[in-house]
């Protein structure tokens, strides 16, 4: 088998990544920037993740010193090619936001005799261009989350390329991945001690703006399992009979539990039951039960490309 | 002027000399493998089994036919492994596709992107543990034939069903193979590879249809659908944003605004 679990875990972190900032940059723009705090916990968290995922796809190189090679070309008809120099990009903006978000934390004129604050007021006349940047990446955000689907479409092995659903599905599976840790860091008290480093006072966020994010995460949820449905029968039924048989090691093979507890069961039907049993009973959402879906949702899209991934190259 | 390899299946008898002679030739080690019930060995194509002879079997009748194919890389015109290859490793030269062992990074892509699944990552086995290095396939034997010599398979089969040349003698050769063959008994004969992927530079004589010995009716580039699956994952982000965090968050929006408008009013 040539790609095994780092490919998985590259495709799920870096559609999280994607996902969570292109959640938290709506919530904000469209709530009419009352939420600036979304953002930045996206991009502090999804940098990292964007830089793990290309440490794992260095690591299954074969010849891991020649990865430069990568950065020598720019070849749109590779999305091996075009995935690598969006994460390159991706993390390198994401970096200069931050500093950017982090400099501005500082009172202008405040003296400080450390180094931090040096650098700081070094940096933050730079400070105005986070408005451009925010909206390139979100633009590379959405390349990002395609990105994954691509790689895996772009091929010839029948259970990625037979229909054009696997980007849609992974684009929904990010976003749906993305709402849910965005969730989880605001419901943890980790969004708090991000607002402080970024200046804020560290008040929790609104209950209601929370239950929303959670009622978005639903719905992006719905929209997945509607998409996977179509994904998984429209490549048992409209493509070849190789195709077909290589469905069946999703559904009744080898991988069928990973497929049906860990995929359909824990990563949809589980967190959206909980999630819809909160928005009925039309009260805040009990933080044990948006911990536990949001989770769910994570590992469950951790399985969905380890189950793709996996079990494309099984025919 | 663009060469091929023509490669007469109905003459094949599954010696799999053409399977030493490449080993020999590009100093390929052996595969350890197992016997599993038949004659074909080893099972598939590797890093280092740039060749092997398929032996497709056919029940006709009460009796089990044979349909050889040898396996490997096709030399696509137009070559998916070269378009995904991130670094442009692979390229054409003249007629054949080759791996640039010196730049290849190892990635897999063009193994994955291989309609004819005759590219491979090279496994060595190193203590105990299987390491992934370049991609390897067929060279087309590029030393042999820039130096005015046959590919070593060609060299080596004697049966006569490989024969090395100019594309346009090869396929003359084989519409006339095909032509003799259905004048003679096999009706299904037919030429495989003079427009498959813009044209192959292996070309087949077969005796029955493509799937009948595992080859795809109409192999497909990798990368045909690429633009739609870019928009696929594109637009579902658009209606995915605009769905449930415009819904969503419009409202609380028009909310708080409204809150503001009866606020002003009650002062």
């Amino acid at each position: 088998m040539t790609w095994e679990w780092p490919i998985a875990i590259d495709l799920w972190v870096a559609g999280m990544a994607g996902g969570a900032y292109f959640a938290a940059f709506l919530i904000d723009r469209i709530s009419g920037r009352k939420h600036p705090l979304l953002p930045k916990i996206a991009m502090f968290l999804g940098v990292p993740l964007v830089l793990l995922g290309s440490l794992l796809l260095v690591v299954d190189l074969g010849e891991q010193l020649r990865a430069w090679h990568l950065f020598t070309r720019f070849r749109p008809g590779s999305a091996m090619s075009m995935g690598s120099w969006i994460l390159l990009v991706y993390a390198l903006i994401g970096i200069v936001m931050i500093a950017l978000w982090w400099s501005k934390s500082f009172e202008p004129g405040e003296v400080r005799l450390t180094v931090l604050a040096g650098l700081a007021s070094v940096i933050r006349p730079a400070a105005p261009v986070i408005g451009v940047l925010s909206w390139i990446a979100l633009l590379l955000a959405v390349l990002l989350m395609s990105y994954t689907g691509v790689l895996l479409s772009a091929t010839n092995q029948p259970l990625w390329a037979s229909t054009f659903l696997l980007p849609v599905l992974f684009v929904a599976s990010a976003i749906f991945t993305g709402t849910a840790l965005l969730l989880l860091v605001l419901k943890t008290g980790l969004g708090r001690l991000l607002d402080i480093l970024f200046g804020g006072k560290g008040e929790p966020m609104p209950s209601e703006t929370m239950d929303a994010i959670g009622k978005a995460m639903a719905i992006v949820g719905v929209v997945q399992l509607v998409v996977l449905v179509a994904y998984v029968g429209g490549v048992a039924l409209l493509g070849t009979p190789t195709a077909a048989s290589a469905v069946t090691t999703m559904t009744v093979g080898p991988l069928s539990f990973l497929f049906w507890a860990g995929v359909v069961l824990m990563g949809l039907l589980i967190p959206l039951g909980l999630q819809f049993a909160s928005m009925k009973a039309k009260r805040e959402a009990i933080v044990g039960s948006v911990l536990t879906s949001t989770s769910l949702v994570l590992i469950g899209g951790f399985i969905l490309r380890l189950v793709v991934v996996l079990g494309g190259q099984m025919i | 002027m663009a060469r091929a390899m023509l490669i007469d299946e109905s003459r094949c008898m599954g010696c799999r000399g053409c399977q030493v002679a490449c080993k020999q030739w590009n100093d390929n080690p052996a595969e350890e493998t197992e016997n599993w019930g038949t004659y074909e060995n080893p099972p598939e194509l590797s890093g280092i089994t740039w060749t092997k002879i398929k032996f497709n079997e056919k029940v006709v009748g009460d009796q089990v036919k044979w349909l050889f194919l040898k396996q490997g890389c096709m030399h696509c015109t137009n070559a998916s492994c070269e378009s995904v290859c991130p670094t442009g490793a692979i390229r054409h030269y003249g007629e054949t596709v080759i791996v640039d062992q010196e730049w290849c990074i190892g990635c897999g892509y063009c193994v994955s992107a291989c309609p004819f699944d005759a590219v491979h990552s090279l496994h060595e086995v190193t203590g105990g543990g299987e390491e992934k290095a370049t991609a390897r396939k067929c060279t087309l034997c590029i030393d042999r034939t820039s130096n005015g010599l046959t590919p070593a398979c060609v060299k080596t089969c004697p049966a006569t069903a490989l024969d090395w040349g100019d594309r346009g003698e090869m396929l003359a050769k084989g519409n006339a193979r095909v032509a003799a063959l259905q004048a003679n008994g096999h009706p299904k004969a037919r030429l495989y590879g003079e427009r498959e992927l813009a044209g192959l530079h292996r070309l087949y004589v077969l005796v029955d249809e493509p799937s009948a010995y595992g080859l795809p009716e109409s192999p497909q580039h990798a990368t045909t659908n690429l633009l739609g699956q870019w928009l696929g994952g594109i637009i579902t982000a658009g209606v995915l944003a605009a769905v449930p965090f415009w819904l969503l968050f419009k409202r609380q929006r028009a909310a708080e605004a409204k809150e503001e408008t009866s606020g002003g009013g009650e002062q």
